[in-house]
C-alpha cells in the first residue's frame, strides 16, 4: 500500500523530469542557446553589380567549429546547470529593467519625499541577516541633504520584514564643520530576544523576552585639530522587557539577576575623546584610532540604581601591502560602576557577542559588569571591489576587572567576505565557536565602534 | 497506466540515443570548397529599410545580466564560437554599414580622423548652447557652432585634467583608422564668452522633467568641472553629431530584429570580434553597449542602419580617471576567475598589476607597454563578441593593425593636445610598442601565411604559388619554420620548407593537383621554441 502511494507520488516528478529533458534536448538542437540569438541562413551578399553569392565567403557550407565531440556533450550537461541559473537571473534582470523604464524606485521616493527639500532625497534598501535572529534589519533608508534648505542632513530609516527585529529611527544633523550638531531619534522593537545569564559560564540560563527601547539623544561634537575630536552626548532612554511568546519572563527565569526589572528609564550625559588617524571610515587600511568615554546616568523611573560608564577602544590599521593587504587589530574594554554598588537593570550591563564582537557567539552572549574584546582581522584584496577576510576575537566579561582570568576571554573564529568600492559594502561572514556557527549578511561596518545606549 | 510508462520510456531512451548523435553529427566536418569567383568587397547591407524604433540602454539591468548571466554562459560554455560569418574567401571583412576598409591612410588623414578637412567648432564661434548633457559620468552640454553644426560638449573628470579628452581624441583617430565608423571628436578650447544660450535651452532633471537652461547653470559648470586654464580657456572634447537619427547602441548577441539587413549576428562579425585584438592595444576596455550607436541613416536615397562606435575616453587608460583601479585591463570588473584564485591565495600572491603605482603621466591614464600581455587582456566586462574571438579573427585584425604604423599613431596623439610635450612622446613610445606586442600576438595566432595572391604554372602541370611570412611583411622578426601539406586523395606528402626560404612560398606538383583545378595546401609554421602554431 505504501510503495502503491509513493509510486503515485513519483509520477508527476517523472513526467516533469522527462518534459524537462526534453525541453532541454530541444534547447540543444537549436544552433545556439538563447533563442534569438540563433544564427539566421546566410544572407545574399554581394558586390552591385557582380556575382551574387549565398556567402560573402564564397561557399554555402558553414564551416565548422572544429569542437570535439566531447565538448558538445559537455555542453548539453551544462546547459542543466546553466538553465537553472537563469530560472534565477531572468526573473532579476526583468524586475530591474521595469524598475529602469518605468522608474519604479525613483516614483516611490519622488511620492514618499516629493517636495520636502526639493526634491533631492536620495533612496536605498538596507538589510541585514544574522543566524540565531534571522533578517535583523531590512527596510528602506532615505537620506535628504540640505533638508529645508538648512544645510541639514535628515536621515529615515524603517524596517519590518520580520517578526524578530522592526525599528525607525530619525536622524537629523548639520553639516560637517568644526562645530556639528547631531540629533537622532530611535524606535526599536525586538520579539523573542535571548538573554543570557550573568557572567562567562551562563549557557544554560538562557531565555527569551521582548524588548521595546526609545532613544533621543543630542549630540555636540567639535574637532580639534586634524585628528582630534571631542563630543558630549546627552540623552534619555526607555526600555521595556515583556514576557515572550510561550516563554518564561526573564525576571522569573533569573532570580538571580540584579535588579531585573520590566522597564527602565535613565537620562545620561557622555563625553568622548578621540584621536583618529585612520584614513577612511569604516574599511581603514591605515591609521588608529583611541577613543576614550565616560558618563554618567541617572534612573529617572525610580527603584533603579545611578551609575557611571567608561569605555576605551583602540584600532590599529597596518597596511601590509599597497592597502590591499591590511592587518586591523581591535582592543575594547568598557564598564559600568553602579553608585554604591548597588544592583543594576539587566539591560544596563555590559555585554558582547554577536556581529559587534565575538561573532562565533549568539548576540550579547555574555553579560556582566565588565566587557573585553580583542580582535585580529587580516583583509585582503581577492579582486576589484571584493576582500577577503580572516579573523579571531576572543572576548569575555566579568564582575570586576580584578576577576578576569584569561580563560574568561573566550575565543571565536571565522570568515568572510567584504563587497564594494567606497563608502558603504556588503559584508558576508560567517563565525565559529566553541559554542555555535554564524553568519552575518549586512552592509553595517566592521570596527565602527558601538553605542552602549544602542545595544 | 503500464502504456503510459512504456511511451514515457520509448521517448526518454529516444532521447538519450539521439542527442549525443545529433551532437556528434552536428560537428562532423567535411572539407569546405569555395565557389569559383572574385572576393566579395563590398556587402549590400545597406538596402532601404523602415525606419526602427530606438532602443533604450538600462544600466542596471546590463550589469546584472553581465556580472552574472554572461559570465556564467560565456565561461562555461566549452565551445569554440562558430568562425566568422561577415567575411570573403580570403578571410577580410568587404565593406559594410559596420565596416570600411582604409588601407592607405596617410598620417595626416590618420590625424584629422572621421572630420576630414572639416576646421571644426574652433573656426566657428560663439556656441550656441541648446542643451545639456544626459547619461554618462561626465558633465557637459550640447551647442551648434556659427557654422551650423552640432556637437556634444564634454569635460575631463574632476581632479583628473587633459586625461579623458586626449584618450578620447587618440582612440577614435586610431579606431576610425583601424576601419570603424566613428563620430568626429577633437579636443578644443574656449573661452566662457563663446558661449551663448540659445533660445528654448532645455536640461533634463533625474525625475525625467526638462526646465529651461540658465545662464548660471552653464557658468556653475564651467566653475565647479573644468579647471580653467592660464589664458582664460577652458579645455574640452567635442564630438559632431553624426547624420541620422540615433537608434540605440547594438546588442552584443543576435541581430537587430527590426533591421532586415541586419542578418549576420553580432557575435559572429569579424569586424566586432577584432574589437578584442584593437581593444587590447589601445585598452579600450569600456566596451559596452552604451558606446555603440546605431544612426538610421540616408544615403543615395536609401535609408538603413550605420553602426558606430562611440565614446572613447575610456581608452588608453582614460577609465583610470574614472576610477582609479589598477586592475583596468588586467581583469573584468566583476571576474569570477580572478576572485577565486585570489580568496584561495589568501592574498600571499600579488597579481603583478597590483604592484603598478598609478598613472604614467598626469597627462594621460593608467596604460603602460612593460607588462602588457595583449594575450591576457581583458576588457570591464564579458562581451560575446570579443568572447567570440577566433585565432582567425585575431589573425585578420593583426592584419590591419599591421598598416598602422610609428607616424600614424603620432598623428593621432597629436590631436590630443597635450599641454605637456613629453605626454606626446611617453605616449607614441608606449602605443608603438603595445602595437609590437599586440601584432606579434596576434600574427602569431595562426600560421601567419599571407598574400597568397600570385600562382604561376611550372612544367608537368603543377604550379608555383607565392606567399609571405607576416611577421616579415609587418616589420616584425620572424622566427619561424614553415611546413608544407598538399590534402587530397592522391597528394598525401608534406615537406619542410628550408628555414632560410625568407617566404613560404611553394611550388605544388602536378601530382597534389585534384581535378586538374585545385590544390588543397596547409602551411604549419614553428618557432623558434618548437610551438607550432596553428595552421
Amino acid at each position: 500500500m505504501r510503495r502503491e502511494r509513493l509510486f503515485v507520488r513519483a509520477q508527476p516528478f517523472r513526467r516533469t523530469l522527462l518534459a524537462a529533458f526534453l525541453f532541454v534536448s530541444l534547447f540543444l538542437a537549436h544552433p545556439s542557446y538563447g533563442g534569438a540569438n540563433a544564427s539566421p541562413p546566410a544572407p545574399a551578399h554581394g558586390d552591385a553589380g557582380g556575382p551574387a553569392t549565398d556567402s560573402p565567403r564564397g561557399t554555402t557550407r558553414p564551416l565548422p567549429r572544429n569542437a570535439s565531440p566531447l565538448s558538445y556533450a559537455l555542453r548539453a550537461l551544462l546547459v542543466v546547470p546553466y538553465g537553472a541559473t537563469r530560472a534565477i537571473t531572468w526573473p532579476v534582470e526583468e524586475a530591474a529593467l521595469l524598475n529602469e523604464k518605468h522608474r519604479i524606485s525613483e516614483r516611490i521616493t519622488s511620492l514618499m519625499f516629493g517636495n520636502l527639500s526639493g526634491g533631492r532625497t536620495t533612496t536605498g534598501i538596507f538589510f541585514g541577516y544574522e543566524s540565531g535572529i534571522g533578517v535583523s534589519v531590512a527596510g528602506v533608508t532615505t537620506d535628504t541633504p540640505d533638508f529645508l534648505f538648512a544645510g541639514a542632513t535628515l536621515k529615515m530609516k524603517t524596517g519590518y520584514l520580520t517578526s524578530r527585529e522592526n525599528r525607525i529611527s530619525l536622524r537629523y544633523r548639520t553639516a560637517p564643520g568644526r562645530i556639528s550638531f547631531d540629533m537622532k531619534g530611535r524606535f526599536d522593537h525586538r520579539k523573542n530576544r535571548p538573554f543570557y545569564g550573568i557572567g562567562p559560564d551562563s549557557r544554560d540560563n538562557d531565555t527569551y523576552a521582548d524588548l521595546r527601547r526609545a532613544i533621543l539623544e543630542g549630540t555636540v561634537s567639535t574637532r580639534l585639530s586634524r585628528w582630534f575630536l571631542a563630543a558630549v552626548t546627552g540623552y534619555v532612554r526607555d526600555l521595556r522587557l515583556s514576557e515572550a511568546d510561550d516563554r518564561d519572563n526573564a525576571a522569573d527565569f533569573f532570580p538571580a539577576l540584579y535588579a531585573t526589572a520590566e522597564k527602565s528609564r535613565y537620562a545620561g550625559v557622555e563625553m568622548t575623546v578621540a584621536a583618529d588617524s585612520r584614513n577612511r571610515g569604516g574599511y581603514s587600511s591605515s591609521g588608529t584610532l583611541v577613543r576614550l568615554t565616560g558618563g554618567f546616568n541617572r534612573a529617572t523611573s525610580g527603584g533603579d540604581a545611578d551609575y557611571g560608564h567608561y569605555a576605551a577602544e583602540a584600532q590599529v590599521f597596518i597596511n601590509l601591502y599597497r592597502h590591499t593587504r591590511i592587518l586591523a587589530l581591535r582592543a575594547f574594554a568598557e564598564g559600568v560602576e553602579p553608585k554604591d554598588s548597588a544592583p543594576l537593570p539587566y539591560t544596563e550591563l555590559e555585554h558582547v557577542g554577536g556581529k559587534n564582537g565575538l561573532r562565533g557567539f549568539g548576540r550579547d552572549r555574555f553579560v556582566d559588569r565588565k566587557m573585553a574584546l580583542l580582535t585580529g582581522e587580516y583583509r585582503y584584496r581577492a579582486t576589484e571591489h571584493i576582500f577577503g577576510t580572516l579573523f579571531a576575537e576572543w572576548g569575555g566579561v566579568a564582575g570586576e576587572w580584578d576577576e578576569f582570568k584569561p580563560g574568561d576571554l573566550f575565543p571565536s573564529y571565522g570568515a568572510g567576505l567584504l563587497f564594494g568600492s567606497k563608502g558603504d559594502r556588503l559584508t558576508v561572514t560567517a563565525a565559529i565557536s566553541r559554542e555555535e556557527a554564524n553568519y552575518y549578511i549586512g552592509a553595517e561596518r566592521i570596527f565602527s565602534g558601538r553605542s552602549r545606549r544602542f545595544r | 497506466m503500464k502504456r503510459r510508462r512504456a511511451l514515457c520510456r520509448t521517448a526518454a531512451t529516444w532521447s538519450v540515443l539521439l542527442l549525443p548523435a545529433a551532437a556528434f553529427l552536428s560537428c562532423a566536418s567535411a572539407p569546405v570548397l569555395f565557389e569559383p569567383g572574385a572576393a566579395v568587397t563590398n556587402l549590400d547591407d545597406m538596402k532601404e529599410i523602415p525606419e526602427p524604433a530606438e532602443t533604450e540602454f538600462y544600466r542596471l539591468r546590463h550589469h546584472i545580466s553581465n556580472y552574472v548571466d554572461r559570465q556564467i554562459r560565456l565561461q562555461l560554455d566549452p565551445l569554440p564560437s562558430r568562425p566568422a560569418a561577415d567575411v570573403n574567401r580570403f578571410g577580410e571583412v568587404p565593406n559594410s554599414s559596420w565596416y570600411e576598409n582604409r588601407p592607405d591612410l596617410t598620417p595626416a588623414q590618420v590625424g584629422r580622423g572621421a572630420g576630414g578637412e572639416d576646421p571644426g567648432p574652433e573656426a566657428h564661434f560663439p556656441w550656441t548652447i541648446t542643451g545639456m548633457k544626459s547619461g554618462g559620468r561626465n558633465p557637459g552640454f550640447l551647442f551648434r557652432d556659427a557654422g551650423g553644426a552640432s556637437y556634444i560638449c564634454k569635460f575631463d573628470k574632476l581632479g583628473e585634467p587633459v586625461v579623458s579628452t586626449a584618450a578620447g581624441a587618440i582612440a577614435v583617430r586610431l579606431l576610425w583608422a583601424c576601419g570603424y565608423y566613428t563620430p568626429d571628436d577633437r579636443v578644443v578650447f574656449f573661452h566662457g564668452k563663446d558661449l551663448v544660450l540659445g533660445e528654448g535651452a532645455k536640461k533634463k532633471l533625474p525625475d525625467g522633467s526638462k526646465v529651461a537652461i540658465e545662464a548660471s547653470d552653464i557658468e556653475k559648470l564651467l566653475e565647479k568641472f573644468v579647471p580653467k586654464r592660464s589664458d582664460g580657456r577652458y579645455r574640452a572634447l567635442v564630438s559632431r553629431f553624426l547624420p541620422g537619427r540615433p537608434v540605440g547602441g547594438y546588442s552584443y548577441r543576435g541581430t537587430r530584429p527590426d533591421d532586415p539587413n541586419d542578418v549576420i549576428p553580432h557575435q559572429d562579425r569579424r569586424s566586432l570580434r577584432a574589437l578584442r585584438v584593437f581593444g587590447a592595444w589601445l585598452n579600450h576596455v569600456d566596451l559596452k553597449i552604451d558606446n555603440t550607436l546605431d544612426l538610421y541613416t540616408e544615403e543615395e536615397g536609401r535609408h538603413f542602419l550605420r553602426h558606430y562606435l562611440v565614446d572613447f575616453d575610456g581608452c588608453l587608460g582614460g577609465y583610470w580617471a574614472a576610477r582609479h583601479e589598477a586592475r583596468i585591463g588586467h581583469a573584468y570588473e566583476f571576474d569570477v576567475g580572478e576572485l577565486a584564485t585570489g580568496l584561495a591565495s589568501l592574498g600571499f600572491r600579488p597579481r603583478p598589476y597590483e604592484s603598478m603605482t598609478g598613472a604614467v603621466h598626469p597627462e594621460i591614464g593608467l596604460i603602460e607597454a612593460e607588462t602588457f600581455d595583449p594575450a591576457s587582456w581583458k576588457p570591464n566586462y564579458r562581451n560575446d563578441q570579443l568572447s567570440s574571438c577566433r585565432p582567425a579573427d585575431t589573425f585578420w585584425a593583426g592584419t590591419v593593425l599591421g598598416r598602422i604604423g610609428e607616424e600614424e599613431i603620432a598623428a593621432a596623439v597629436k590631436a590630443a593636445r597635450f599641454r605637456d610635450a613629453a605626454a606626446d612622446s611617453l605616449l607614441v613610445k608606449i602605443l608603438v610598442e603595445r602595437r609590437r606586442k599586440t601584432l606579434d600576438w596576434a600574427l602569431r595566432s595562426v600560421t601567419p601565411v599571407i598574400r597568397l595572391e600570385e600562382v604561376t604554372p611550372t612544367t608537368g602541370g603543377g604550379f608555383r604559388v607565392a606567399a609571405a611570412d607576416g611577421l616579415v611583411e609587418y616589420g616584425l622578426p620572424s622566427d619561424l619554420t614553415y611546413r608544407v601539406e598538399f590534402v587530397g586523395p592522391k597528394s598525401g606528402r608534406s615537406h619542410r620548407l628550408a628555414a632560410d626560404a625568407g617566404a613560404p612560398g611553394v611550388e605544388v606538383p602536378a601530382t597534389a593537383v585534384q581535378d586538374g583545378r585545385y590544390a588543397r595546401i596547409r602551411w604549419t609554421a614553428t618557432d623558434s621554441t618548437g610551438r607550432k602554431l596553428p595552421s
